[in-house]
């Protein structure tokens, strides 16, 4: 079957897979889809299942890059779905592939049961010495204070990070660039008082000690989190093991 | 274990292919090397106290020419690991790495700032320079 | 870190410092084949000018704070190498019992080359 490429048509490589087991490797099907005016990688996947592959399944939601459900390799490269446009991409097929370094479950879908329980790990959420002050006042914090980690503050989750990283996809207990990030978020908010509770998980060679400054994290964040810079603040605040503990 | 060390190398020239990471890859490579001739390194210099003899007969096993190939390696492999391992110790310790701003679209990805690109350029030139050094030193050329 | 309870800040505290070591030790290492009496870099290899170099006071301690220093920094690399690419608490404490079994070789020989060529062979 021969297929004309128009200006307006290009071809969608699906890399499909039914489990992540050996007896069923991943296969990549081709599908032939007109291009809009503004269309986005996310807008041609839909465009497919509406009307050549019913079957085909990725994950999806606000569609603006907020919520983080789409990440995927889109030409090799860890990316939001929603916010890659078609005409931004070169050559005449676009390949899209599951995340690398998260257990595959079908096609584009990944399992980010592992990625939240890291996450789960290191606590991410305000501790306070007195729970029971929590909701009864407010914490009031300076805008240099809140500057410190604000920029940490902007994750969404989508896991490129992760998939972006050397070490995750080799040591799997290596919390990874989203969870430390998110350590070192609360570790320097002022509003927080668990350091002493966080920093021996921390503190390991599968912790912050398992970066090793390959950088590729914060060049796949679409969010501008920069992860790198958080883990290098996190060692620091490690290595300080001496200075006043909150 | 090998599968673990194959999505090693995978990874590093997997996408995003950042300059930085590939240093990393190149970094561990050199670490391994250097550590496996340092453990050869002691040993030979071990079997001076053997004697005059014992010593110039290790000087002859090592006279053979792929030991000055290897050396060369070692010259600019180890060049690169240093010069590199300062930037990532300088990353680690100082505010080469950046600090945290207010993030803005476009974002500006500090940790891969210019300040420390160009020391992981420095590292490739003199990298060159050890090999060149190491070629004039290994056979008078 | 098998069984001793330190944090591993610690250990990287101390590859931080033996990292500063090699930086002063090894120019200086590559200077002392250069100079004390040496012509060229055959010369510097010869078994009277090597243990001419180990007789020098200065370079005895020059090579073992070079040997201690890229020991630990080498063996703290693998270490961390190897703990990456295998999980587990019983691979931790092994690698890192197998990891100061060679370093405790590796400056068990070294230190011994320097004590036998200093003392006369």
């Amino acid at each position: 079957m021969s297929v004309v490429l128009t200006e307006r048509a290009r071809i969608l490589r699906v890399h499909r897979r039914i489990s992540n087991e050996p007896e069923n490797p991943s296969k990549i099907m081709g599908f032939l889809f007109p291009i809009t005016k503004g269309m986005t990688v996310l807008d041609a996947l839909l465009w497919v299942k509406e009307h050549k592959a019913q079957g085909l399944a990725f994950r999806y939601s606000c569609r603006m890059g907020i919520c983080g459900s789409c990440g995927i390799l889109i030409n090799g490269e860890p990316e939001l779905a929603c916010e890659t446009q078609i005409t931004a991409l070169s050559g005449d097929a676009i390949e899209v592939a599951p995340l690398p370094n998260f257990p595959v479950v079908r096609d584009l879908v990944t399992e980010f049961q592992g990625f939240f329980s890291h996450h789960t790990w290191v606590m991410p959420y305000l501790i306070r010495r007195n729970p029971v002050e929590t909701g009864e006042r407010e914490l009031l914090q300076t805008e240099e204070e809140k500057l410190r980690y604000y920029q940490f503050t902007m994750c969404i989750m989508c896991g490129l990070c992760n998939a972006a990283c050397p070490i995750v996809g080799v040591d799997q207990e290596y919390l990874g660039p989203q969870a430390l990030t998110q350590a070192y978020r609360l570790a320097v908010d002022s509003r927080d008082e668990g350091w002493s509770r966080r920093k021996a998980s921390l503190d390991t060679v599968h912790g912050c000690w398992g970066c090793t400054v390959a950088g590729s994290c914060s060049a796949a964040c679409p969010k501008g989190v920069d992860p790198a810079l958080a883990i290098q603040l996190l060692k620091r605040k490690v290595l300080l093991r001496f200075a006043r503990e909150r | 274990m090998i599968e673990r060390v194959g999505n090693l190398a995978r990874s590093v020239f997997r996408r995003p292919l950042n300059l930085e990471k590939l240093a990393f890859g190149i970094q561990r490579l050199s670490g391994v090397g250097i550590l496996l001739y340092l453990m050869m390194h002691v040993f030979v210099t071990g079997t001076v106290t053997g004697g005059r003899e014992v010593w110039e007969g290790m000087m002859r096993l090592l006279a053979d020419p792929m030991a000055d190939v290897g050396k060369l390696m070692l010259f600019i492999g180890a060049t690169f690991h240093g010069v590199n391992g300062m930037r990532v110790l300088l990353l680690e310790l100082t505010p080469l790495a950046g600090r945290p701003v207010r993030p803005d679209y476009p974002y500006r990805v500090q940790s891969l700032g210019t300040g420390q690109r160009l020391i992981l350029y420095l590292a490739m030139i003199m990298a060159g320079l050890s090999a060149i050094a190491g070629i004039f030193i290994l056979w008078g050329v | 870190m098998g069984g001793l309870n330190l944090g591993e800040s610690t250990l990287q505290l101390v590859n931080y410092l033996m990292i500063a070591l090699i930086l002063v030790a090894l120019p200086l290492h590559f200077a002392t084949h250069a100079f004390l009496g040496v012509t060229s870099q055959e010369e510097s290899l010869t078994y009277d000018s090597v243990i001419g170099r180990y007789r020098a006071s200065a370079t005895v301690i020059l090579l073992a704070a070079l040997l201690t220093g890229a020991s630990y920094h080498g063996l703290y690399g693998l270490r961390k190498i190897l703990l990456e690419v295998s999980s587990g608490h019983r691979w931790d404490r092994v690698v890192t019992m197998g990891i100061v079994a060679a370093g405790i070789l590796m400056l068990g020989w070294g230190l011994s080359t320097i004590i036998v060529a200093v003392t006369g062979t």
